[in-house]
């Protein structure tokens, strides 16, 4: 397999800032190691600088976020799709000057934040209802599966029992053991395959057997 | 962390070190159908001929914190998702509410059309940052202007999405637009499953990469995930056939 030099280089600088960090991290203070904890200690050192070092980088991405929303909006002002994306972009970048220039005047009182923003994102969160209500609906409408009727009968139960009404206290106690049971068992199943299946992809990145970088997805 | 923990992780650490490393298969074994997977070339396809681009949002999938690993995983179904669309008029769209994010996703944008020798096709302002506001609902709210605006062909929203993933998919289904929806909250994981036409549960995203790369070592990784699954589950049962021994035979 013909591997090029640059490839080699990402895959080695991943490789051993990858187990540098794990190693720095998992051994801690060295505490836990007896006698030989003194010598290991130094690897928390390193891999926290590494930390360090990473949080400054994710800092300055935020410049390269605003950079990019303002050539997108600009590039989609001029040669947007249509009067609709030319319109929104345009609505975009008035308000980042406006909301740049509102602040340079008053840095304690953030108006277009809290008055615009905020009020835009509470009436979104109260749609969200719907959203949701238009969900079951459709779950409805794609046909009936077993899968599907659980999801709908267990949606139902629970918000029936979620009611303050005390003729519904039987079927308060049937949503408190679907919660507590169930439910919890479910929801740490799919956490701990989750967490799994981070487990293994994580420790085959640190090892360079997958490689989501350089232009190979994955080559053992 | 208390030692003994810390000595339980090194030890679950290594175990998986060693895992990865025995487990090579040459030829995979066959992997149980997975609808969203089985769809997303044809979405690609469905771009081309409609000349609508595809759209793949990263979501609140970071680089820097727990969901690191999800969001080089998000990034890597990306990559296979944007592949065959790269031929087509409408260049795919990748969005991102995460700054940090932004560079992986350009790269996998740039990546993908380097891969089909049309770089020269690829558009930086294909990957674009929207930011999330305080609860995510100002990412989902543009994500439903997107739709509209760049007449998108489909959703493809892997990564990191909570309960406002059920304003993007309702406003989709509305459209009539194939989605494809995956998070690693369990809320964003149950509006997936009421809401979007293929969803992808728990570590089915993880897996994605050998389904849709069809290259054998990568089902190796799958291979390894489904025998630590198997080593736990046995782990568990032991653990709890010891606790009703012990509770029942004292």
């Amino acid at each position: 397999m013909r591997i090029r030099l640059g490839f080699a280089l990402y895959t080695t600088v991943v490789v051993v800032f990858g187990v540098l960090t794990l190693a720095g991290l998992l051994v801690g203070d060295g505490s836990a190691f007896g006698d030989t904890g003194a010598l290991v200690a130094p690897l928390n050192t390193i891999s926290n600088l590494f930390i360090r070092l990473v949080v400054v980088v994710i800092a300055l991405t935020l410049v390269i976020g605003i950079f990019n929303l303002l050539s997108v909006h600009a590039v989609r002002l001029v040669r947007g799709p249509g009067t609709g994306a030319r319109l929104n972009s345009l609505i975009l970048l008035v308000s980042f000057i406006v909301a740049l220039v509102a602040y340079q005047f008053s840095s304690d009182y953030n108006l277009i934040l809290e008055n615009v923003q905020v009020q835009i994102e509470l009436a979104l969160a109260a749609l969200i209802c719907f959203a949701l209500v238009y969900g079951a609906f459709r779950l409805l409408r794609r046909g009936v599966t077993w899968g599907g009727l659980v999801f709908l009968a267990g949606m139902l139960i629970i918000l029936i029992g979620a009611l303050p009404l005390s003729q519904l206290e039987p079927l308060q106690q049937v949503t408190d053991w679907l919660t507590r049971v169930p439910l919890s068992a479910g929801a740490r199943g799919i956490l701990l395959g989750i967490a799994l299946a981070t487990l293994v992809t994580g420790v085959r990145v640190i090892i360079g057997q997958d490689r989501t970088y350089g232009n190979q997805s994955s080559v053992e | 962390m208390a030692p003994d923990l810390q000595i339980i992780t090194i030890l679950i650490v290594l175990f998986t070190f060693a895992a990865t490393l025995i487990i090579r298969r040459r030829r995979p074994l066959p992997m149980r159908p997975i609808s969203a997977f089985e769809v997303l070339p044809d979405l690609a396809n469905e771009s081309i001929e409609a000349s609508r681009p595809l759209h793949i949002g990263l979501g609140g999938a970071s680089l820097g914190d727990e969901n690191t690993i999800l969001t080089l995983v998000a990034a890597e179904a990306a990559y296979y998702a944007i592949q065959p669309a790269t031929v087509s008029d409408a260049p795919p769209i990748v969005t991102t509410s995460e700054t940090s994010t932004l560079p992986l996703a350009v790269d996998t944008l740039r990546r993908a059309y380097a891969s089909r020798g049309m770089i020269d096709a690829y558009r930086g302002t294909s990957a674009r940052w929207y930011p999330a506001g305080p609860r995510a609902l100002a990412y989902s709210g543009a994500l439903t202007t997107l739709a509209g605006d760049d007449q998108l062909s489909s959703h493809v929203l892997v990564g990191q999405y909570g309960v406002e993933l059920a304003l993007v998919l309702a406003s989709a289904s509305r459209r009539g637009l194939t989605t494809i929806a995956s998070s690693s909250t369990l809320t964003g994981q149950a509006v997936a499953y009421a809401m979007a036409d293929h969803a992808l549960i728990g570590d089915e995203l993880y897996g994605g990469a050998a389904y849709l790369g069809k290259l054998p070592h990568l089902a190796n990784r799958n291979l390894t995930i489904d025998l630590m699954r198997w080593f736990l589950i046995v782990i568990l049962l032991f653990l709890m056939a010891y606790n009703l021994a012990q509770q029942y035979g004292s």
